[in-house]
């Protein structure tokens, strides 16, 4: 790592202010990711703005007045994984979405914000040997290079995929965020974190330099509701995720009365699939008519020269979670 | 260990070098065969011997450091004012060095020396060699400074990919190769011979070593005595001492190399390295300790590798199985040295063809990429993975049992004991899946399961002419001391009970020391030699040891030497007053004891080959192509057994690493720019914890005939059938071989893919 | 070529200008900004220089000297000399750096040292009482849990967590607390074994 100062805040208010006022400053909650790029010297900021002394507030999970929960933005992966606030069916994929992200020595310290905001495991972009499009080169190199765990969809001129777990567990879940940006705090919808066509010159995630997630509110659900999150991956001890699915839905009188699907690691961003819950509603449960959602939800899949596995192995994924949150398999 | 007298008990007094008789095999066939002993060697080990210590559950003798924290590696070493040091390296896979400006980085912060490895006009011959190396107060200062390094280069075209360099055979969509086989009417008849032929092309990719500790050395130079003591990560103390003092220009007996813990080598510790001078010229540079080891990525990308090879082969058989055509070739991809690439099958199944009915080849094509260095078995886990392979399709294609093909072929009867008892404990008649492809539970018709073997074999029982040290102190506690280093194997704690066994004494009593070029020099730790090589030696040297306590016991007592008997750690005199070890200590005089013993060269009556087979049964999820392995077991020859629980470790440890070789690993290029791209433990992808099954080792103890002891190493025996093993299982499980590692879902997903088109085709056809 | 050791405390690194905080040592300082508003909080800043920290490790308190960019890794074993924990991948992916913070396993790679000051440290060196092992330590030992021994400190530290946490009730459960550490001797079958037998003699909760 290139020398860099940190300036430690203990509120908010502080931690907006500093970034705003230091030039070439950024976030850090844990650091684990940021830490990794500092490390390759693929991004060298002069300033860290420690947001950890805000732990004790939003290192916390909560349960709102309406009967939803509300995760701190500094809650551990760890703590969201064994959380009693979201012991409830309809979390079981959130918290099965941080018990098998990375590892346990991770997971102790990585933060739902920094899961969420982390940049592609891309490796040419990892990789300050390579300067690709996406950190202000010319050419995205995986797009005709080595790109087995790249896109399959959603991608323009870069084929990053979005490495969240998280993601597409909270979206399924329908969350919302609130930010902080100087004194004004707003409430939007989580997929606003993220561009909705994410390009190779385009940002990560769509936060000003000076704007702090604070918390992530996931809203109440009608009994019944289950969920899941499933990733197929090459090894079972530590991996990433090849692809990934996260599948929220309510069963009521032999009926599917709510569902929501989204994909995560298939693209530049988190995918939330928006006709599978037009597919599902009304019907009856059946492990067919998950393989069709699944298969629509790939319909518009361009796979890369390495990674055709990736559609049909994110179809059974797709599918098993879907199966899974309308009770078809335990 | 009971009567010594039968074992050589006055060895120095014993001048009659008569035939001995021993009894050499193993307990499915033995037979007593008569050795000439060298003068002054001592009666060997057999068959029959019965152990107090040797063969047992010991503890590893140095485990206490370990899991303390307290064994100290080269890489933990700190030293009064140690500097640390680095590479910068080429940025291009082949070129020319133009120019180096190093004046940025000589004033950076913290620098203390700057040197140049490679001068202008010399070649770069991949990405990650070396140009410049600096030392600087910190690690971070020195990676400051390496950054401002400014190296131009006379860029050439580079080919990293082996399968497009020059002289590569020519093959289709599928990797398969196109070329044809050199001619061979006599070749030509034999496979015309067979009921059944398979022609079929394998291929490997790149496996990295891996050690977890890394390449590296702490190099201190010592202006005021001209000495230069050094800790290095080695396999080979003796050899890097060799090269330290040339890199340093002083007389090699004013260098001493540590290496009393060693985090792994695998085969790629043997070359001091470029990090290794270059630690040594720094600490000269700075007259301050150095310490210079590599990260990771370097680790991946220019510490050697097991290289990649494409092997083509092609057999036939009668209708009985038995092999009537073995035709073998290999192309290797081992980087920038063009030279190391080999491969080896198993072409003892063909012992009984032709010259002309059996045939091996094998071409290397170098590339600008690091070279390949030895790794565990070099060579035999590729060509048993594509030989073994190749049999399995033959096997099918005959509607035969794999195993009884291999009985039917298999001429070792050592191995034909393993085979049989291998697959009686794995069950292996329930395990694989006679209906290959098709799932077991029709409720889970994507669960697909399968089961697979393979043989092995490694040809090394040590030799060279090393000595160790055995020192007898008088407070009843022993050292045994020998240059070469133990980098994970237990070679200390084999030495300590060596050398308990023989004096009859507790293995607490022994220390063991190793890795230390002070000591009697030993040999490099490659081949599975370390331990046949020294075992000998240290079992000669306690007996001479105890001779001269003998010796000196009689002395004190005022008896002759004959008078005394040693058993069972006490001494008799006459039959009659008894004292022990520890008391006799007492009374040999205030000198200790201290004997070398020698390592004769190894008896006629050797037998040769180390032997084991392995079984593997996988499960593979036909909707994602993810393959679980859910079961090994290896047989394994083990020669003499000498640590029971060390022995096993390390047999499921190559299991294990055969997993990981099988499914996971591979060294990932982009071709555009000759660089790794997964040179990290992130994608470079080790099988961890959660992706091992239930492993199984069964230890054959042979008794080998081979020296006075007879132990085998355990480095290369059972780390060449794994792989195999586990492909053959996949390829029961699917149907369908998938005839490339790693076996990874991509490919999994293909091969089926492949089947299923396969048998539209034949449906098509038989309408 | 000339020697620059570390630049004394305080130097001229930063680009701003520091006041001294009243209750932090040395380069740490309450930046202006911050001290021009009212009823703001106060911000400190750290850096990039060096800046002397106390850690407590294993029951003592060491102080050292550290940059920000000073990872936990590098303060425990260059500053602290505590080497038994291990640098391999130095990227939170092998698990050989593994400390408890505050009981809890972690990736001393990837955690700066400022970011642990005041808080629980314990390292592999701090297990053992003396010559009484740990009954991890033990077990390890008994099932020859380890070959070259590289990974050993970071699989037992994990390995103590997991018997804190009681998550020993299977195999493959007790496998999923190890699942961060990577071996390549190939040991994990035995690692499991020792941290059940250590559990089965009451090690775990």
């Amino acid at each position: 790592m290139k020398p860099f100062e940190i300036v430690r805040v203990e509120d908010l208010a502080g931690a907006c202010r500093e970034a705003k006022a230091t030039a070439g400053s950024v976030f850090k909650a844990a650091g684990i990711d940021l830490l990794d790029r500092m490390k390759e010297r693929q991004f060298n900021p002069e300033s860290l703005i420690d947001l950890q002394a805000l732990r004790k507030d939003l290192g916390k999970l909560r349960v709102d007045a309406d009967g939803g929960v509300s995760i701190g933005a500094l809650v551990t992966l760890s703590q969201l994984a064994s959380a009693a606030e979201l012991s409830d069916a309809a979390f079981a994929g959130l918290r099965e979405a941080a018990g098998v992200a990375a590892t346990p020595q991770i997971r102790n310290r990585a933060t739902v914000g920094g899961n969420l905001l982390q940049q592609a495991r891309c490796w040419y972009l990892r990789s300050a040997a390579f300067p690709c499009a996406h950190k202000g080169g010319e050419t995205c190199f995986a797009m005709y290079g080595e790109n087995r765990y790249h896109a399959v969809m959603g991608y323009d001129d870069c084929v990053r995929v979005h490495p969240s777990n998280l993601a597409p567990a909270l979206i399924a879940l329908g969350a919302e965020v609130t930010l902080q940006r100087g004194d004004s705090e707003r409430r939007a919808k989580i997929t606003s974190l993220w561009p909705d066509k994410p390009t190779a010159a385009g940002p990560d995630h769509t936060l000003a330099v000076d704007e702090i997630v604070t918390w992530i509110h996931l809203p109440k659900h009608k009994p019944g509701t289950r969920s899941a999150y499933c990733e197929s991956r090459e090894k079972q001890s530590f991996d990433w995720a090849t692809t990934a699915a996260a599948a929220v839905a309510t069963v009521e009188a032999g009926q599917i009365t709510a569902a929501s699907l989204c994909l995560g690691a298939v693209a530049p961003g988190p995918v939330p699939i928006a006709k599978a819950s037009e597919m599902l509603l009304g019907k009856a449960p059946t492990a067919a008519l998950c393989d069709e959602v699944a298969a629509a939800a790939f319909a518009e899949s361009k796979p890369l020269y390495h990674n055709a596995y990736k559609v049909q192995a994110g179809k059974a994924i797709a599918a098993q979670a879907l199966r899974l949150a309308l009770g078809l398999e335990n | 260990m009971s009567d010594l007298r039968t074992r050589g008990d006055h060895p120095m007094g014993d001048h009659q070098r008569d035939d001995h008789e021993m009894t050499i095999g193993f307990a499915g066939d033995h037979k007593v065969v008569k050795v000439k002993l060298k003068d002054g060697d001592i009666k060997p080990w057999d068959l029959h011997t019965e152990f107090k210590i040797v063969g047992t559950d010991v503890k590893r003798v140095d485990a206490v450091a370990k899991v303390t924290g307290k064994a100290r590696y080269a890489f933990d070493m700190n030293l009064p004012g140690m500097l640390h040091g680095l590479l910068v390296r080429s940025s291009i896979a082949r070129g020319k060095v133009k120019s180096v400006d190093t004046s940025a980085a000589e004033k950076a912060p913290g620098v203390v020396a700057v040197l140049r490895t490679k001068e202008d006009g010399q070649r770069v011959r991949f990405i990650g060699d070396d140009v410049v190396a600096i030392a600087a107060e910190t690690m971070d200062q020195a990676r400051d400074a390496a950054a401002l390094v400014k190296i131009e280069y006379q860029q050439e075209e580079h080919v990293s990919n082996f399968r497009k360099a020059e002289g590569a055979p020519k093959t289709d969509a599928d990797g398969a190769i196109t070329d044809p086989w050199p001619e061979s009417a006599e070749m030509d008849a034999a496979l015309a011979k067979g009921k059944a032929s398979v022609d079929a092309t394998y291929s490997v990719e790149v496996q990295t070593h891996s050690s977890l500790e890394s390449h590296g050395t702490v190099a201190w130079w010592k202006d005021d005595s001209g000495e230069l003591e050094v800790w290095s990560s080695t396999q080979a103390v003796g050899g890097t001492l060799q090269a330290f003092a040339q890199a340093a220009k002083v007389p090699q007996n004013k260098v001493r190399v540590h290496a009393e813990f060693v985090g792994g080598g695998f085969g790629s510790k043997f070359p001091p390295g470029s990090e290794g001078l270059f630690a040594v010229r720094l600490t000269l540079a700075a007259k301050r300790p150095v310490k210079l080891m590599l990260d990771r990525y370097e680790e991946h990308t220019c510490t050697g590798n097991r290289p990649s090879a494409i092997m083509q082969m092609r057999v036939a058989a009668d209708d009985k199985g038995r092999l009537t055509a073995f035709d073998y070739h290999s192309v290797g991809g081992p980087g920038y040295s063009g030279q190391g690439g080999n491969t080896s099958a198993p072409t003892y199944y063909a012992a009984h063809l032709d010259k002309g009915a059996r045939r091996v080849a094998h071409q290397d094509l170098a590339t600008d990429t690091d070279a390949a260095r030895a790794m565990r078995a070099p060579g035999r886990p590729q060509g048993f993975f594509a030989a073994e392979g190749v049999l399995d399709e033959l096997a099918r294609k005959l509607t035969m049992d794999p195993l009884a093909l291999r009985l039917v072929n298999d001429g070792s009867a050592l191995r034909q004991y393993e085979w049989k008892l291998g697959a009686e404990t794995f069950g292996w008649k329930e395990r694989y899946n006679a209906k290959p492809g098709e799932p077991r539970d029709a409720n889970k018709p994507w669960l697909l399961q399968g089961a697979g073997l393979s043989s092995a074999v490694w040809g090394q029982l040590g030799g060279g002419n090393y000595k160790v040290t055995c020192r007898i102190h008088q407070d009843g506690t022993v050292e045994v001391r020998n240059a070469a280093q133990d980098i994970g194997t237990g070679l200390k704690t084999a030495l300590a009970i060596l050398v308990a066994e023989e004096l009859g004494i507790d293995v607490s009593r022994v220390r063991a020391t190793t890795g230390d070029t002070i000591d009697p020099a030993g040999p490099a730790s490659g081949g599975s030699t370390t331990t046949p090589s020294i075992a000998p030696a240290a079992r000669h040297a306690a007996a001479k040891a105890k001779q001269k306590l003998i010796e000196r016991l009689a002395k004190a007592l005022g008896v002759e030497a004959t008078q005394l008997a040693y058993e069972q750690g006490h001494f008799r005199l006459d039959g009659q007053r008894k004292m022990s070890f520890v008391d006799a200590c007492k009374r040999m005089g205030p000198e200790p004891i201290e004997e070398q013993g020698e390592r004769f060269p190894n008896y006629e009556a050797y037998q040769g080959n180390v032997c084991g087979c392995q079984f593997a049964e996988v499960e593979v999820d036909a909707r994602t192509g993810v393959v679980r392995v859910t079961r090994m077991l290896a047989v394994q020859d083990t020669g003499l057994v000498i640590a029971k629980k060390l022995a096993e470790s390390q047999v499921l440890g190559a299991l294990i690493q055969g997993i990981s070789y099988a499914l996971h690993e591979q060294r990932i290029i982009d071709h555009r720019m000759g660089r790794m791209l997964n040179g990290d433990f992130n994608h470079y992808k080790i099988a961890g914890s959660v992706d091992i099954p239930q492993l199984d080792a069964i230890l054959v103890s042979v008794a080998n005939g081979a020296n006075n002891v007879g132990a085998a190493g355990l480095g290369e025996p059972p780390a060449v059938a794994p792989a195999a093993a586990i492909h053959n299982a996949v390829a029961n499980a699917l149907g369908v071989p998938v005839r490339a590692l790693p076996i990874t879902p991509d490919r999994v997903l293909k091969a089926l893919k492949s089947k299923a088109s396969m048998q539209a085709e034949r449906e098509a056809g038989g309408r | 070529m000339h020697s620059t050791p570390h630049a004394p405390l305080g130097a001229d690194f930063s680009r701003r200008s520091f006041l001294k905080g009243a209750s932090v040592a040395a380069v740490a300082g309450t930046s202006a900004a911050a001290a021009d508003t009212a009823a703001t909080s106060r911000v400190t800043r750290f850096g990039p220089g060096l800046h002397e920290i106390t850690l407590q490790v294993n029951g003592a308190a060491r102080k050292t000297q550290v940059e920000p960019r000073t990872t936990l890794l590098d303060a425990l074993r260059n500053q602290l000399d505590l080497t038994g924990t291990k640098q391999i991948c130095d990227r939170g992916a092998c698990g050989g750096c593994t400390v408890l913070l505050d009981g809890v396993p972690i990736n001393a790679c990837m955690t700066l040292a400022l970011d642990v000051e005041g808080r629980e440290l314990k390292t592999i060196e701090g297990l053992a009482n003396g010559d009484d092992l740990h009954p991890l330590q033990r077990t390890f030992i008994e099932c020859d849990a380890l070959q070259c021994g590289f990974c050993t400190p970071g699989m037992i530290m994990s390995g103590v967590a997991c018997l804190e946490a009681g998550a020993t009730k299977s195999r493959e459960q007790i496998a999923g607390c190890i699942s961060g550490n990577i071996c390549r001797c190939g040991t994990y079958t035995r690692v499991v074994d020792a941290i059940q037998m250590a559990a089965k003699q009451g090690g775990g909760r």
